[in-house]
């Protein structure tokens, strides 16, 4: 009985605020089970669970009831642009002060050096103006989904019964294999212009410093492959609607072999550029293993957190394939 | 369902969601939990869904008008809502409108029907 319960609320939980998640979902616990007692015997079958559950709505559209603003899109699509936004508001401001990092260097490079009050300005305007940009883009985007009716799914079409294990290994997580798969297609597109121009370079950017920190060829080629490759596997998961152990073995390595590939084609050249800009950082203790420092750590969080998912995999493989794997997503 | 049947229920449910935080506040003197005051409303005749009711009475203590309480004395967990002072407050000017807006609304309906 637990079970499906559980299932739901963890379901319900993936798409709430952090800071409420804990007290909405044992409340959430406490009220089903009130539910159950007042309608059912000590003992209800998975059937008239499943008839609370539905009457408490779709995890996502349940979980959109407690967000407390709703601007622009319904509760079916709300928590999805949450989630986007959220990725927005992460990303953006990377890129942009890596750019803006990069873009100070290149200019290094040229002879034209900008003062650094500029830079930080520059670089805090960027931030602002950029997250807010990208934000607003992700609204319409979905207050436009919004109202041409890419919202699906009312009451009638969710089925309790059909919800995926709690932790369940081989569960893909299709929001967020959609997010990879476009962000890998903009890396890709960028990469192919590095390799185009011979190097790391702004001249996508518009404002074309015309600088570029060369790069060895052969590794740039080698990260647009494991890129690709990555981008590819995630569409085949998505499609597959299922992870294995092999497939999640394959991502883990082309991520591993991306960091390793990364440190030829960015860490290295950068931390060159920056020494020879900045003499002063030479002093700095173990500034020269920057790079080995950063490939192992990122290796090692990466095999870390991906390695318990992988004994999970390894241990079910060979098990039936369950086909109802995660279509609440 | 008919297309007059599901516009009746669509406008049904457009006219009860502005009532429903007026009855929930109208109950909150004596701290209950979700699935208590869902059955005390359903006795009294206005039936509410349940993944409506539970945000909502979140959406109320955040607004202050409803305060909450772990009870963790019972066969398990529950959370118990009271209306805060402040909501008392707006509880008696909600009421007060509410009963304006009906006698309007008998007058306007009564001058419908003889017109």
């Amino acid at each position: 009985m637990a079970d499906l319960i559980e299932r739901y609320i963890y379901h319900v939980g993936r798409y709430l605020p952090k800071k409420d998640r804990a007290d909405i979902e044992q409340e959430l616990r406490s009220l089903i089970q009130d539910q159950l007692e007042d309608r059912f015997d000590s003992a209800p079958t998975q059937e008239q669970i499943a008839s609370i559950l539905v009457a408490l709505g779709a995890p996502h559209h349940m979980a959109a009831s407690y967000h407390h603003q709703q601007i622009f899109v319904g509760p079916d699509l709300y928590p999805q642009m949450m989630m986007a936004l959220q990725h927005v508001w992460l990303i953006a401001p990377t890129v942009v002060l890596f750019l803006s990092i990069f873009g100070a260097l290149i200019s290094s490079a040229q002879g034209e050096p900008r003062p650094g009050a500029s830079i930080v300005i520059e670089t805090l305007a960027a931030l602002w103006q950029t997250t807010i940009s990208f934000s607003a883009v992700v609204v319409l985007i979905f207050a436009v989904m919004q109202r041409v009716g890419t919202a699906g799914g009312d009451k009638a079409a969710f089925d309790p019964l059909t919800l995926a294990e709690v932790d369940d290994p081989h569960t893909v997580d299709r929001f967020e294999a959609r997010v990879g798969i476009v962000i890998a297609a903009c890396v890709t597109l960028v990469l192919l212009i590095f390799l185009g121009e011979g190097g790391l370079t702004l001249h996508f950017n518009g404002s074309d410093p015309g600088g570029v920190i060369p790069v060895p060829t052969p590794w740039l080629m080698l990260l647009i492959g494991a890129v690709i490759a990555m981008l590819v596997l995630h569409l085949g998961v998505l499609r597959r609607n299922r992870w294995n152990a092999a497939l999640w073995l394959t991502e883990t390595c082309l991520e591993v072999f991306g960091m390793i590939c990364l440190y030829f084609v960015a860490y290295e050249p950068l931390l060159a550029r920056l020494l020879a800009d900045i003499p002063g950082l030479a002093n700095v203790p173990a500034i020269d293993s920057a790079p080995e420092i950063v490939v192992v750590i990122g290796a090692l969080i990466t095999l870390i957190g991906r390695g318990s998912r992988l004994v999970g995999l390894w241990r079910e493989r060979g098990s039936p394939l369950d086909p109802v794997s995660l279509t609440q997503n | 369902m008919s297309d007059t049947d599901e516009q009746i229920g669509k406008l049904r449910l457009e006219l009860r969601r502005g009532i429903v935080v007026l009855a929930v506040l109208s109950q909150m003197d004596t701290a209950r939990y979700g699935y208590s005051l869902i059955q005390q409303l359903a006795a009294q005749g206005l039936d509410i869904e349940e993944g409506t009711l539970y945000p909502l009475l979140r959406r109320l203590e955040g607004q202050g008008l409803l305060e909450s309480e772990w009870e963790v004395g019972e066969t398990r967990p529950r959370k118990y809502y009271r209306i805060s002072p402040f909501g008392r407050d707006v509880l008696v000017a909600l009421r007060a409108e509410w009963l304006e807006t009906v006698e309007v609304m008998r007058a306007i309906l009564q001058g419908g029907d003889h017109g």
